[in-house]
């Protein structure tokens, strides 16, 4: 148990679930104002787990990888349980709204977005390291959810603007499981990308 | 001395700790290491050489961060250039880069106690081993204290905490003086001379002096290159009175390279 | 400053905001090809994307500033910090502007050959954008010094994105009251966010002088990001934001309320006629210019059926000068003679030529025939009127079948009691002598031109009976 604390210190793991949780209260708070219904709108919801997403990938790196994998700890399965465990964390977080007046639902709407956005997160990690991970999902939101962007007929819209399809469009389903599959397997498999430190620094 | 095992009392099974064969390793494109072969046993082991040498390369391929290009690796009787299981290795394996991020709000003994878990020491054994390590290089007045309120060299002294924490058989350090004052040096001298009477440790370093006063073995590398091997007392001995260089080790340091660089087309 | 801007990270930042703004550019081209103004306009859309990047971008590179121990050899220098972070601070956003004309000029490649004329208010509206760059640029710039934390560049994008997009929507809509009626117009400081909502009406810009306004707010907001991003102590931060609150308060109280619909104005040039007269007068609007070799030929079609049937025909085609509803919902009817044919344009398409495709203009031809404008836009209960009256379909049919001497043509919506009623009248209309058909759609057409459309329908629909 302190070893787990240690290692989801060491990858400032408080500050992204403040912010993971911050937003989501946030909107919880707000959504009464904004609207009578009770179901948050879909593009609310991408929003917010676009949030939660980028905070939490920030956690898929810690302070000096490299360091990290001079040691013998199995770094696959580590990285596997980490994301794996995210994802299911942010899905419970909204899950707990459904109770409540301002609901994050259907819940399959929930599990493709988180699924999604976390693989691709996930992937951004792996490439390009976790200090950069969060290009992709929010270029790829903020255009799913640009005004002239809506649920489709067309594919191209349908993959395109996955994040705001309703539950059940085959397209967008395929298009978030690619993702999550391909983030899941590269972040498990590689990791982020080790490069040596060009100085010896505190890493917020 | 540090407590040895059952298992570690039988005589080892391999003839070199680290054994190096025509290495080769790439630092982004660039071929770092090049047709490098080395045998170091147990023993305190400087490496000495230019910038951009390659020693820092050399350092982490040895560490099994990086994987090599091309060329055997042996650490410790167990291959591991492709495919290889590293985590025994790893196990029995320091490591001090010579620039590392941290995490600033850890204290030194968290910082310790993280590492030594993740080479996976017995958990029992674990906070008796931190102690342990951050009472040798110096530190003990200064475990509880987050590692952001640190200066330079003891920040350097609890990466070399960290990297002795599991009494490793091979301990790999590049740079490990930075910061330290005279007196600290001398300290760290005297522990790597303990450390280094039943393991293999290989220090990068430019201080000259300390390669003349702590190791056993100076091992001379340039354009990730093997360029010499041999004592302390040999290196001296290389060089003459028109040579540059304050003392016998940096004169002999100096003549070693340019015979090195005569024989080399520039 | 070249080599420090070149090593660090602004390079792949400036290839990330413009694949991103070329992409979001070329993939739209139908709603600005031949139109300086459109252009200009929809790429002020386009900060809706680029403006939360370039605050990442510079919490980024506020980041990497603030975590670079080189800044403690260089403390013992002279020289101010300011002045140390100055060559980035001001390549960075420099860089950001000539992404964002980049963006701008990949899409004038639509415009430039066929567009009949340059607005200045171009000017002032690529101002404005490039203005906001800037200030988004030195925005994140200071938030990344102020908080280097990885986290900062992504939620900065994303509370930017929504300061910049859902706030003025949510403003916007909460004006609204439970009957969807606008109870109080919108706040003036609506039109202090740079990106475009867009729905302006192609006839309509914004002009120079809210342009000017809005300049003023973004260079005082630019201001206070440059002083944060310098200011060493604490004292200096209240000073810091002066600008900003300076500029707010020149700006909000002399630009327009209603946000961008209400600053629009209409722009005489765009409205002015251009006409082919190479046989009857075929004119469109200034703005669509570019359509205008395209479409001669299916407008003149029609005048020619038209004037070979009817009395009193139309002998010229005008396109319409009236805005889009939504755009303008409240302007005066405008009626027109029996010698003019109104018609509305059809849009573009994705390579910038009318789109012709479907048949959808002709048949939108052959009903402007009957067409006129007769209601005044909006009523009291805020409905949106269209943008002519077209006349009761079923007269209307069975007259366009008249006219195209071919039986009624179905459409999706008729219901089969529909389209035996029409079939019934055209029977009955064109088993009259020529001379009485000729004769009764010409006073039908009359009828429907003064708006009398019970008239209309009587007339055409009488054997029915």
């Amino acid at each position: 148990m302190r070893f787990v604390s240690l290692f989801l210190r060491s990858r400032r793991l408080p500050l992204a679930a403040v912010i993971a949780i911050g937003a989501v209260a946030l909107t919880w708070v707000a959504w009464p104002h904004f609207s009578d219904g009770q179901t948050v709108n879909t593009r609310m919801i991408s929003v917010v787990v676009l949030i939660a997403a980028v905070a939490l990938g920030t956690t898929l790196s810690g302070a000096d990888d490299s360091l990290d994998h001079s040691a013998s700890a199995r770094w696959p399965v580590r990285r596997a349980v980490h994301l794996l465990l995210t994802a299911v964390a942010v899905v419970a977080l909204l899950l707990v709204t459904t109770v409540t007046e301002a609901r994050f639902e259907p819940l399959d709407v929930v599990i493709r977005n988180t699924a999604g956005l976390l693989g691709l997160t996930a992937l951004g990690a792996t490439l390009f390291g976790a200090a950069l991970s969060w290009i992709a999902p929010l270029t790829w939101t903020l255009i799913a959810i640009m005004p002239w962007m809506g649920p489709s007929e067309q594919l191209r819209m349908q993959v395109g603007a996955w994040l705001i399809q309703p539950a059940g469009t085959t397209a967008a389903t395929v298009c978030a499981t690619v993702l999550a599959v391909a983030g899941l397997v590269a972040y498990t498999v590689r990791g982020c990308p080790l490069r040596p430190a060009a100085e010896t620094l505190p890493d917020h | 001395m540090r407590a040895v095992s059952a298992a570690e009392t039988a005589p080892p099974t391999y003839a070199w700790a680290v054994h190096a064969e025509r290495l080769v390793v790439r630092a982004g494109r660039h071929l770092a290491v090049n047709g490098l072969d080395l045998a170091l046993g147990t023993g305190v082991h400087g490496l000495l050489g230019p910038n951009g040498a390659g020693k820092t390369t050399l350092m982490r391929a040895l560490a099994t961060v990086l994987k090599p290009a091309g060329g055997r690796l042996t650490l410790l009787g167990e291959e591991v250039t492709g495919r290889a299981d590293l985590r025994r290795v790893r196990q029995r394996l320091g490591y001090l880069p010579q620039h590392f991020g941290f995490y600033p709000r850890f204290t030194v003994r968290e910082f310790v106690e993280y590492m030594a878990w993740l080479k996976e020491m017995p958990k029992a054994a674990v906070p008796g081993a931190v102690q342990r390590a951050v009472d040798r290089v110096g530190l003990t007045s200064r475990a509880d204290s987050k590692l952001k309120t640190l200066s330079g060299g003891m920040l350097r002294r609890a990466g070399i905490a960290q990297a002795i924490v599991n009494d490793p058989e091979v301990l790999l350090l590049d740079e490990p003086t930075v910061g330290l004052d005279p007196e600290q040096r001398l300290d760290f001298r005297e522990l790597l001379r303990e450390i280094g009477s039943d393991s293999c440790v290989l220090v990068s370093t430019h201080l000259v002096e300390d390669v003349a006063a702590a190791c056993t073995d100076v091992v001379l590398v340039n354009e990730g290159q093997l360029v010499w091997q041999g004592t302390s007392g040999e290196l001296a001995a290389q060089g003459s009175a028109g040579d540059a260089g304050d003392s016998a080790t940096e004169r002999g340091y100096s003549a070693l390279l340019r015979a090195y660089r005569g024989k080399v087309p520039a | 400053m070249k080599t420090e801007v070149r090593r660090s990270a602004v390079p792949g930042i400036a290839m990330l905001l413009l694949v991103v703004g070329a992409v979001f550019t070329l993939t739209s081209t139908e709603f600005f090809a031949g139109r300086w103004t459109q252009l200009a306009l929809y790429s002020r859309g386009s900060l809706l994307l680029l403006i939360p990047l370039a605050l990442a971008g510079g919490a980024w590179l506020g980041r990497r500033d603030r975590r670079s121990r080189v800044g403690e050899l260089f403390a013992t220098t002279v020289r101010p910090r300011w002045q140390r972070t100055l060559p980035l601070t001001v390549g960075y956003a420099a860089i950001m502007v000539v992404v964002y004309l980049l963006a701008t000029a990949v899409g004038a490649i639509w415009v430039a050959p066929t567009a009949a004329y340059l607005s200045p208010t171009v000017l002032g509206i690529t101002a404005v954008g490039a203005l906001g760059m800037v200030a988004a640029s030195w925005l994140g710039m200071a938030a990344g010094r102020a908080v280097p934390r990885i986290v900062t560049a992504p939620v900065l994008a994303v509370v930017g994105f929504a300061v910049v997009a859902l706030l003025p929507d949510f403003v916007s809509m909460s004006g609204y009251d439970a009957n969807f009626v606008k109870a109080r117009p919108d706040p003036s400081a609506l039109l202090l966010t740079p990106a475009f909502p867009g729905g302006f009406d192609d006839l309509q810009t914004l002009p120079t002088s809210v342009s000017a306004l809005q300049a003023v707010w973004l260079a005082a907001l630019a201001g206070t990001a440059l002083l944060l991003i310098g200011a060493a102590r604490r004292s200096v931060l209240a000073v810091a934001v002066l600008p900003a609150v300076i500029g707010a308060a020149v700006a909000v109280p002399l630009l327009p309320t209603g946000g961008y619909y209400g600053a629009a104005v209409v722009d005489p040039t765009a409205a002015e006629l251009v006409c082919d007269d190479d046989g009857p007068p075929v004119c469109v609007r200034k703005v669509h210019a570019a359509l205008l070799p395209d479409i001669v030929g299916p407008v003149r079609e029609v005048l020619a059926l038209a004037a070979a049937k009817l009395p009193n025909p139309p002998v010229r085609a005008e396109e319409t000068a009236r805005l889009d509803a939504y755009a303008a919902p409240d302007q005066p009817a405008v009626r027109h003679d029996a010698d003019t044919l109104v018609f509305d344009w059809p849009g573009f398409t994705s390579s910038g030529k009318p789109d012709l495709g479907d048949g959808y203009f002709r048949t939108e031809l052959l009903a402007s025939v009957w067409s006129q404008e007769c209601q005044n836009g909006g009523s009291a209960t805020g409905q949106v009127a269209f943008a002519a009256d077209y006349a009761p379909f079923q007269p209307e049919a069975v007259a366009t079948a008249w006219l195209t001497g071919g039986p009624p043509q179905p459409q999706d919506w008729w219901r089969p009691q529909d389209q035996q009623k029409i079939e019934a009248a055209h029977q009955a209309l064109t088993a009259l002598p020529t001379d009485e058909q000729r004769q009764l759609v010409g006073q039908a057409r009359a009828a429907a031109l003064d708006c009398d459309y019970d008239r209309f329908e009587a007339l055409l629909m009488a054997g029915d009976r």
